[in-house]
């Protein structure tokens, strides 16, 4: 979840700039990798993140300071990332595994993610029905929980479970196949 | 707060297992992050003007929001169709002024000695044009810290600060030393300041010399929005 000082969101909302740089600071790599496994290409991430910002920086002062600002953050993302998508109208593509340093586990992740196996989540993320993939990333990734994903999606809780059990059902098969296959 | 709130990944949930972990420390990594691509988006910013459209919702906006008026999509619609109407009108002349009088090129009559007229006002700008000395654009300073190794502080001078070795402090984040600051249009000089005492210039821009002690300065130029 965001650790971004509230102090420095309602900043921004005044319009200060540097209170703004912030949030783009603090919110860039999570927003940078959440495009980027949607996407699936850097080039096209990078693109949609800065859409994103600013649109962010454009509604800003609109935006509810009592509401959680991540999930409306990450509808703005991903809506710049399914127009983008549909735009580019193309599969999505394995992210070059130089993209990703596999050695920055999080101090969430208590397993070491073994390179192999990296590109084969990635690869396997990239088969997923988008509206899946998008799902599994914003609760399993992200963090958000069915109530903040109704607010970046739009679709209903019992909806974004079902696309959530279906991403893991999905993963686990292939998964699991492909190391058969090794 | 629902129960969906505590409903976190790292509460007992059917779907976790020991794939699902491996898949979530697999993707959770973050990657590299280009500072220009953020300074792309900062600058972005910068130069973004509000479109009529932008100006007239965040004018309506703010008078509902003085006044309180909860109002559905489509009746700000038409509030807001309203309003542009009758700014057309009153820009035009064809509304009565402050003190009441109707312009003489809108009535149908001749124009009457009797009757008061007065040209329309032009319409003053809503936004004059920014001083170019005032705007400033952010800059992203950037070092690798490998330029500087071992330092502990690393701080950016320059004459945008007026030289003060403490006034820009840098931060290092993945091996990298870097900071935004905003600063005017033009030609600058600067220099990273290591651990308060060793200069040096930065190694990816050009260089020129400090005119009056000789040190290595570096050279940016700052493009106005």
């Amino acid at each position: 979840m965001s650790s971004l000082d509230p102090r420095i969101l309602r900043k921004a909302q005044q319009g200060d700039r540097d209170s703004f740089a912030l949030l783009v600071e603090s919110y860039y790599p999570r927003a940078l990798r959440f495009a980027m496994q949607m996407l699936g290409r850097r080039e096209d991430a990078e693109e949609a993140v800065q859409d994103a910002f600013v649109r962010v920086h454009d509604n800003l002062a609109r935006f509810r300071e009592d509401a959680p600002f991540d999930p409306w953050f990450f509808r703005i993302l991903g809506n710049r990332c399914r127009t983008l998508a549909a735009k580019r109208n193309r599969h999505h593509e394995l992210i070059d595994y130089g993209d990703l340093p596999v050695d920055a586990a999080s101090e969430d992740a208590p397993y070491e993610p073994d390179p192999a196996f990296t590109r084969h989540v990635y690869r396997v993320l990239a088969e997923l029905p988008a509206e899946q993939r998008e799902a599994f990333l914003l609760h399993h990734v992200n963090d958000l929980d069915y109530e903040e994903m109704t607010i970046v999606t739009g679709a209903k809780g019992s909806t974004l479970r079902m696309r959530v059990k279906r991403a893991i059902d999905a993963l686990r098969v292939r998964l699991r196949d492909g190391a058969l296959h090794e | 707060m629902s129960n969906d709130m505590h409903n976190r990944r790292h509460d007992p949930h059917p779907d976790d297992d020991v794939l699902l972990q491996q898949v979530r420390a697999a993707l959770t990594p973050m990657p590299e992050v280009d500072r220009r691509a953020i300074a792309r988006i900062l600058t972005a910013v910068v130069h973004r003007q509000p479109t009529r459209v932008e100006r007239l919702r965040a004018w309506w906006d703010h008078v509902t929001g003085r006044i309180g008026v909860a109002t559905s999509p489509f009746a700000r619609g038409v509030a807001l169709a309203a309003a542009a109407l009758t700014i057309g009108f009153v820009a035009r002349g064809a509304l009565p002024s402050r003190n009441g009088t109707i312009p003489a090129r809108v009535a149908n009559a001749a124009p009457d000695a009797t009757v008061p007229t007065q040209t329309s006002p032009a319409l003053q700008p809503v936004e004059g044009a920014a001083e170019r000395a005032e705007l400033r654009v952010p800059v992203q300073f950037v070092l690798d810290a490998r330029e500087a190794a071992g330092a502990t502080t690393l701080h950016v001078v320059g004459d945008f600060n007026d030289w003060d070795v403490s006034a820009t402090p840098m931060s290092l984040e993945r091996g990298v030393w870097s900071t935004s600051m905003p600063i005017t249009p033009g030609r600058h000089v600067y220099a990273f300041v290591v651990d308060g005492a060793r200069w040096i210039a930065d190694p990816r821009t050009p260089q020129t010399k400090d005119a009056d002690f000789g040190r290595p300065m570096s050279v940016v130029i700052v493009q106005a929005p």
